[in-house]
C-alpha cells in the first residue's frame, strides 16, 4: 500500500501532463474541438421520403403524401400543398419565410424508400478507412473532416436539389450533421440526415458493401 | 526468462498505446464521437475525456522506458485497460452496436473480440505494474539497470 502511495505523485504527473499538452495542442490546431460537446441539435425538424425527394415520389406513387399543416415543409413541398389545402398553405408559408434552408432528420424507413426508389443520394459521412470497411451499398464517402478537399470531387455531378442522405457511427456521432449542414450552406436544398446510422441500417438487414460487410 | 518476458511486454504494450494515442490525436472529433457512442459520460465531459486520453496513453507508454516512472506508467495503462474493459462490458450489456474507437479511424465493432484484446492488454499490463519497482538491486544496493536492456 506504502509502495503505492509513492507512485501516486508520478501517476499525477502523467496525467497532469497529458491534459496541458493536450488542450496546448487542441488550442493551435486550425479546427478546435470544442472543450465541451454541444448537444445534438435535437429541434432539427424530420422530413418523410415524400417531401425530401418530392419528384422521384410523384413519378413513382399516385396518391401523393399528405399535408402535415404544423410541420416545417421543405420549400418545394410548399409548393404542391399549396394546390391542395390552402389554409395550411398559409401557415407553411409563414415558416418559409422565417426559416433559413436547413438540413432535416428523416427515419430509416424513409430512408429506405428513397432508397429503393434511388430517389437520393446517400453519403458516408465518416473516415475513408470506416467507409472501405463497410457502408451502404452505393453511397459515396465524403469524410466530413476532409469536406474542403473532397467537396468538388464528390458533388459536382449531384444537382442541388437532390435529394441526399447523409449518415455516420450512429445516432450519438455529429459527422452527419456536420456535413449535412455543409452541404446546406452550399446551396443543396433537400438534405436529411439518418439519425440511426449505419449501425441501424446494418441492424435493419438492408444492404451494405465493404471489405468488413456480411454476406 | 522473466526479465524477457517484461521486456517484450513493454515493447508490446508501448507500441500500441503510442499507435493507439497517435492516430486519435490526429483525429479528435472522430475519437470524440466514438466516446460518445458508449452513452456513458455526460456530454459535457465527452470532448475533454476524448482530447486528454489519447495523451495519456502516449505519455504513459513513453514512461515504461523512463526508470523512474516505469511503474507509474504502467500503473496508468492498467487503469486504462480496466475503463476499456469496464466500457466494452457496459456497451455489449446493453446491446449497443458501435465502433470501439479503439484505434482511430479503424473500425472495429464492439464486442467479444475486442474485450478478449483489452483482457489480453490487461494482463500484460499488470506484468509490466508487478515488475519490481522498475529497478534491479543486483548487490542489495545497486539501482538503476533496466532489465532485459
Amino acid at each position: 500500500m506504502h509502495g503505492i502511495t509513492k507512485l501516486i505523485p508520478g501517476i499525477a504527473g502523467v496525467i497532469a501532463t497529458a491534459a496541458v499538452l493536450a488542450l496546448t495542442v487542441n488550442a493551435l490546431r486550425p479546427n478546435p474541438l470544442p472543450i465541451v460537446r454541444k448537444p445534438q441539435n435535437t429541434k432539427r425538424p424530420y422530413i418523410n421520403s415524400a417531401k425530401l425527394a418530392p419528384k422521384s415520389i410523384e413519378k413513382a406513387t399516385t396518391v401523393p403524401a399528405p399535408a402535415k399543416p404544423k410541420s416545417v415543409e421543405a420549400p418545394s413541398v410548399t409548393k404542391t400543398i399549396q394546390k391542395k389545402t390552402p389554409v395550411s398553405v398559409q401557415k407553411a408559408a409563414v415558416v418559409e419565410k422565417s426559416t433559413a434552408p436547413q438540413a432535416y432528420f428523416t427515419t430509416l424507413t424513409d430512408a429506405k424508400e428513397l432508397y429503393d426508389k434511388s430517389a437520393a443520394t446517400f453519403i458516408d459521412a465518416r473516415a475513408s478507412e470506416d467507409y472501405l470497411a463497410e457502408h451502404i451499398t452505393g453511397a459515396v464517402s465524403l469524410y466530413n473532416q476532409d469536406f474542403n478537399a473532397l467537396y468538388k470531387d464528390i458533388m459536382q455531378n449531384i444537382p442541388k436539389d437532390r435529394a441526399i442522405v447523409t449518415y455516420c457511427s450512429d445516432s450519438q456521432c455529429t459527422e452527419a450533421a456536420k456535413l449535412a449542414d455543409a452541404l446546406v450552406a452550399f446551396g443543396y436544398t433537400h438534405v436529411a440526415i439518418m439519425q440511426e446510422g449505419l449501425p441501424g441500417w446494418r441492424g435493419a438487414g438492408y444492404p451494405t458493401q465493404g471489405t468488413e460487410a456480411a454476406e | 526468462m522473466k526479465r524477457s518476458l517484461t521486456f517484450i511486454c513493454r515493447i508490446i504494450i508501448a507500441g500500441i498505446f503510442l499507435y493507439a494515442g497517435i492516430g486519435k490525436i490526429a483525429d479528435p472529433s472522430s475519437f470524440a464521437d466514438s466516446v460518445a457512442a458508449y452513452r456513458i459520460l455526460p456530454r459535457e465531459l465527452v470532448n475533454a475525456f476524448a482530447l486528454v486520453l489519447p495523451w495519456t496513453e502516449v505519455l504513459a507508454a513513453c514512461a515504461l522506458f523512463l526508470p523512474a516512472l516505469r511503474r507509474q506508467g504502467a500503473l496508468v495503462l492498467t487503469g486504462l485497460c480496466t475503463i476499456f474493459i469496464l466500457a466494452v462490458i457496459s456497451a455489449m450489456a446493453r446491446g449497443l452496436n458501435i465502433d470501439c474507437g479503439c484505434f482511430a479511424k479503424a473500425s472495429t465493432a464492439v464486442g467479444a473480440r475486442v474485450l478478449a484484446r483489452d483482457v489480453v492488454l490487461l494482463a500484460m499490463c499488470v506484468v509490466l505494474m508487478l515488475e519490481k519497482g522498475g529497478e534491479v538491486r543486483f548487490s542489495g544496493e545497486t539501482r538503476g539497470h533496466l532489465p532485459g536492456v
